[in-house]
């Protein structure tokens, strides 16, 4: 690269029902380990595998192109804790894929062979939620310091700051 | 020579990532890269769970000092997507214009610090000179020279005037002559080459293998930019180009943030002279319906995504944020190996971190249990005295 290039033209807009053509592929792609795949949003589709398939259904999508993941996030749902698995598909799509684990057991496989970057998101989630991520290698705490007390996982919703409700916004 | 582990940080709290590195070392080649990030986690998103959208929004322009209208756009945009509602086409603009200007002085300042942290103070000066234009652009247009406080659940919180245009567009006028002479500059300077090329190497493959993002991608050679492969705000309107370079190394970090400030300033002058006339404010509900949103934005550093999911109340039940410099962090460590002590400071610049002001580091001889203590501004020294005896610097 030598000269700066001048801008050429906005982005191509996004061709209209991609989402669903997206999530019919990879229902039909991936039976059994991929289910409820609908669309959510422009761009964004949302669908389940089972927990203990986990890693078969994130490396199926990964082998139809979802080559990215953008992040992974906690979910409480009371009796159970949810794991997102936002991977980025063609087209600007977001793909979230979710696997439900019950919260007297909250244990699911590590991806973290699929994409090394969900070896810190997965000690994140295990933080905050006390998800164990089994074959993670590294299970030191990512966001808590080492005496943060056991067994606390402060993004639960039964879980309360010390002091809570005392504090008033205005 | 046994194995020595090298911790550098934490850093003042005060400062926008403390982090802890852990390096073991070979003698003064890198072996290994740890990183500790416990030091400081504010709970803004447990935070956010109590708190309505309106204050919410003003909780999360605070995560961060440098791209905080990133954090605070992206938050309104995901809660206009779950309302269902769409801010106004002028609105739309205002917030990439102030998104373009946050990227400008976010990439000048990383340009300064990168050439601080080789000794090339020179370019440091003159980066945090031309940053003063940007600022009083963005001063000029939100009150602020941080956390402008632009944006508002629907919209924008105030107007960019026919009275202010002339003043931005001259100082954009400036930027623009700058930020090419920068592109010029860093190919020719024998300092920054010596320091950069080669150093910090990521190839492509690697770089997508471990889910780079920006500038980091980018100067790789992998062209994501979620601002053309995921439109958001005005950018289906606006052209541009994504900016990437094949040098696979901090070179590369360095060339695409030039060029992407070259790329910036021409978005901004576009914006400023076809902003679309109309509202600043579409008319929100209080509460969204139930719903989940994944909602992504080109921050400076790259990828920012905040997951959101609401349950038909003011208030957020989950809010998930994801940092690019996080997501960064794999590809540093890999960067990093097998390189010299000499080159940490550059090579974790070069993600952009915002941690360059790391308070000291210590020196552990694991055989000896001998301790030695390092400040990070010794060890820019000492990486500069390294170069300057080995390559005539």
């Amino acid at each position: 690269m030598t000269a700066v290039p001048a801008p050429t033209a906005p982005p191509a807009p996004t061709v209209p029902g991609v989402e669903d053509a997206l999530a019919s592929q990879v229902l039909a792609s991936l039976p059994g380990l991929v289910s409820e795949a609908r669309r959510t949003g422009v761009r964004r589709v949302t669908a389940r595998a089972p927990p203990e398939r986990i890693r078969d259904a994130v490396s199926g999508l990964k082998a139809l192109g979802c080559r990215h993941l953008s992040g992974m996030s906690g979910l409480d749902l009371g009796e159970r804790l949810e794991v997102l698995y936002h991977l980025s598909a063609p087209r600007g799509i977001v793909l979230s894929l979710r696997a439900a684990v019950p919260r007297t057991a909250p244990r699911l496989p590590t991806v973290s062979d699929l994409f090394p970057v969900a070896g810190i998101y997965e000690r994140e989630i295990h933080d905050l939620f006390g998800i164990e991520f089994e074959g993670l290698k590294d299970t030191r705490p990512l966001l808590l310091y080492e005496g943060w007390p056991k067994g606390q996982y402060p993004l639960r919703k039964d879980w309360k700051p010390a002091g809570a409700g005392e504090v008033k916004h205005a | 020579m046994p194995e020595m582990e090298l911790p550098i940080g934490p850093q003042h709290p005060a400062l926008k990532e403390p982090v802890n590195f852990r390096v073991i070392v070979d003698g003064e080649r890198i072996v290994r890269l740890d990183l500790d990030i416990s030091y400081n986690h504010r709970g803004i998103e447990k935070a956010a769970e109590t708190r309505e959208f309106s204050k919410s929004l003003y909780l999360i322009e605070r995560i961060c000092g440098i791209c905080s209208h990133a954090h605070a756009t992206n938050f309104a945009k995901g809660i206009e997507a779950l309302m269902g509602v769409e801010a106004p086409r002028r609105a739309q603009w205002i917030r990439t214009l102030v998104a373009e200007l946050e990227r400008i002085h976010s990439h000048l300042l990383w340009l300064g610090v990168a050439a601080h942290e080789i000794g090339y103070n020179t370019l440091f000066m003159y980066t945090w000179r031309d940053r003063e234009t940007v600022q009083d652009i963005l001063e000029l247009i939100s009150g602020n020279r941080v956390n402008y406080g632009m944006n508002a659940i629907g919209g924008v919180r105030r107007d960019v005037t026919d009275a202010m245009k002339p003043r931005i567009l001259e100082g954009l006028q400036r930027l623009e002559a700058r930020a090419t002479y920068y592109t010029h500059v860093i190919r020719e300077e024998e300092t920054l080459l010596i320091r950069t090329r080669g150093v910090g190497r990521l190839s492509t493959d690697r770089a997508v293998a471990l889910d780079a993002v920006g500038p980091v991608a980018r100067g790789s050679n992998v062209g994501f930019d979620v601002r053309r492969d995921d439109p958001h705000l005005a950018y289906s309107e606006i052209p541009f180009d994504v900016i990437t370079s094949p040098a696979c190394d901090v070179f590369g970090r360095v060339e695409v943030r030039a060029h992407e400030l070259v790329q910036s300033v021409r978005m901004c002058a576009h914006m400023v002279e076809n902003l679309p006339p109309g509202e600043l404010m579409a008319k929100v509900p209080r509460a969204a319906p139930a719903g989940e949103y994944v909602s992504r934005y080109e921050a400076p550093r790259g990828e920012l995504v905040h997951f959101l999911r609401t349950r038909g109340t003011d208030k957020v039940d989950r809010l998930s944020v994801r940092t690019p410099t996080l997501t960064n962090w794999p590809s540093v460590v890999e960067a990093i190996q097998g390189h010299v002590i000499a080159d940490i400071p550059v090579v974790v610049a070069a993600i952009d971190p915002c941690l360059s002001c790391t308070s000291r580091m210590t020196f552990v001889d694991v055989d000896a249990k001998r301790t030695s203590s390092l400040t990070w501004d010794d060890l820019v020294e000492y990486g500069m005295r390294y170069y300057a005896e080995k390559e005539g610097l």
